[in-house]
């Protein structure tokens, strides 16, 4: 039941993207990497983005491959209680044609379980410093589930549906930004607490006319040293 | 020379054990099983206490390698979770519970036990527990029998000491005295956080 609406709803984001007239198609493998020492937990990620499909509305659909870029993101987050952590980040952004980029965040987030679901909430700011162009300043707030899809609770060796829905904010200058990200994968949980995650994020940039949809298929391995 | 080897180390692994009971983890797994797999007497066990039951939920459990099976039920508001060995024979029924309801002297020991041990806690879920023969529990239910029925208390918090922060989940009899502790072990969320 719980995955019917998920599949509606993502059935609906896809007639949104018939009506916009720019859509993107892309892949991302991803590995991301956490360590705990003591009480600090340190994660590494690294995001490679790559497109393979444009549809620029007049110029018609293309199928072109095109290497994006590169996102490196370290933090380090602390457990205020079992559930609440809060983390500082930094992200080193490589940029194809344009001046690579530096990003400062800040992430608070609140992980609860009533019954048999995994909630996530998450609120992060970020700074995104260019070399020649003024500061970005980013306020996303994101919410996941995790379903299980074998009993009630996640367990080694079984698959689950993560579902997520993110709301950024942005201004530079005095231009703002606005996108929603949509996102569902399936996942596996192996015995060594690493994940396997394979789904589509559904990016929309909202304050672009017409709108931009962006779908990016993710690949993802996270591993808990 | 080797007796000695031998005592040092029967006492190095008692004193291990010591320092397992005090830091027992909780150790779950479980998936769902359709209701033909389950124990006839279990499923006889509910028909006959329930009597015709639709949307029962059935879960085999492995904890700390013992297996067990579970029903998952609601009725009358009440949601109950009832364990079977493997061979259908009841072990216990719990009930999910709030804390105004459990009587003030079950509550002061609670209180005193969780206020003697940590700077701060936070309780997450309460679940009321019924032990005794199939025949008392089954009377429990249907008329509210308690006669040779035990109830233990299956509290899930939070707890702040010096040294940690870490989520327990800990059984208590009905004087709130503790009778057991486990640490609940979280699998990963860096998938939600990161």
């Amino acid at each position: 039941m719980r995955l019917r609406f998920l599949f509606i709803l993502f059935f609906f984001s896809g007639i949104l993207m018939v009506q916009g007239s720019e859509s993107y198609l892309g892949i991302v493998p991803e590995i991301n990497i956490s360590y705990k020492l003591k009480d600090i937990k340190f994660n590494v990620k690294a995001e490679f983005f790559q497109l393979f499909y444009a549809n620029e509305g007049e110029l018609g659909p293309e199928w072109d491959y095109q290497y994006e870029n590169t996102d490196l993101q370290f933090f380090a987050s602390k457990k205020v209680n079992p559930f609440i952590s809060l983390a500082l980040g930094y992200q080193y952004g490589i940029e194809t044609g344009d001046k690579n980029t530096h990003r400062t965040i800040q992430q608070f987030s609140y992980v609860f379980r009533p019954g048999n679901l995994k909630w996530g909430h998450r609120v992060r700011a970020g700074q995104t410093f260019y070399e020649d162009e003024p500061t970005k300043f980013r306020f996303r707030y994101r919410l996941s589930v995790e379903i299980p899809l074998q009993g009630q609770s996640i367990d080694y060796n079984e698959f689950y549906v993560i579902a997520s829905d993110e709301f950024l904010y942005a201004y530079q200058d005095k231009d703002q930004e606005y996108e929603n990200r949509l996102a569902m994968y399936i996942g596996y949980l192996f015995e060594n607490n690493s994940k396997f995650q394979l789904g589509i994020d559904y990016r929309t940039d909202l304050s672009s006319e017409p709108l931009v949809h962006n779908y990016w298929i993710r690949l993802g391995y996270l591993i808990n040293l | 020379m080797k007796y000695r080897i031998q005592i040092i180390l029967s006492f190095f692994s008692f004193f291990l054990a010591i320092i397992n009971l005090n830091a027992q983890e909780k150790l779950e797994e479980e998936y769902k099983v359709k209701e033909d797999e389950v124990p006839a007497q279990a499923k006889k066990w509910i028909n006959e206490t329930f009597g015709e039951m639709k949307g029962i939920k059935w879960y085999y459990e492995k904890s700390s390698g013992k297996v067990s099976y579970e029903a998952k039920l609601k009725t009358n508001n009440e949601i109950y979770s009832i364990e079977f060995d493997t061979t259908g024979l009841i072990e216990d029924i719990e009930q999910k519970y709030d804390w105004k309801n459990i009587s003030q002297n079950t509550r002061k020991g609670l209180v005193h036990y969780f206020k003697s041990n940590y700077i701060k806690y936070k309780i997450i879920k309460i679940q009321k527990q019924y032990l005794g023969t199939p025949y008392n529990l089954k009377s429990l239910i249907k008329q509210n029998e308690m006669e040779g029925i035990t109830v233990n208390y299956e509290i899930e918090f939070h707890g702040r000491t010096e040294k940690e922060n870490e989520l327990w989940e800990c059984l208590f009899n009905s004087n709130g005295e503790l009778l057991q502790k486990k640490k609940i072990i979280l699998k990963p969320s860096n998938n939600l956080e990161f």
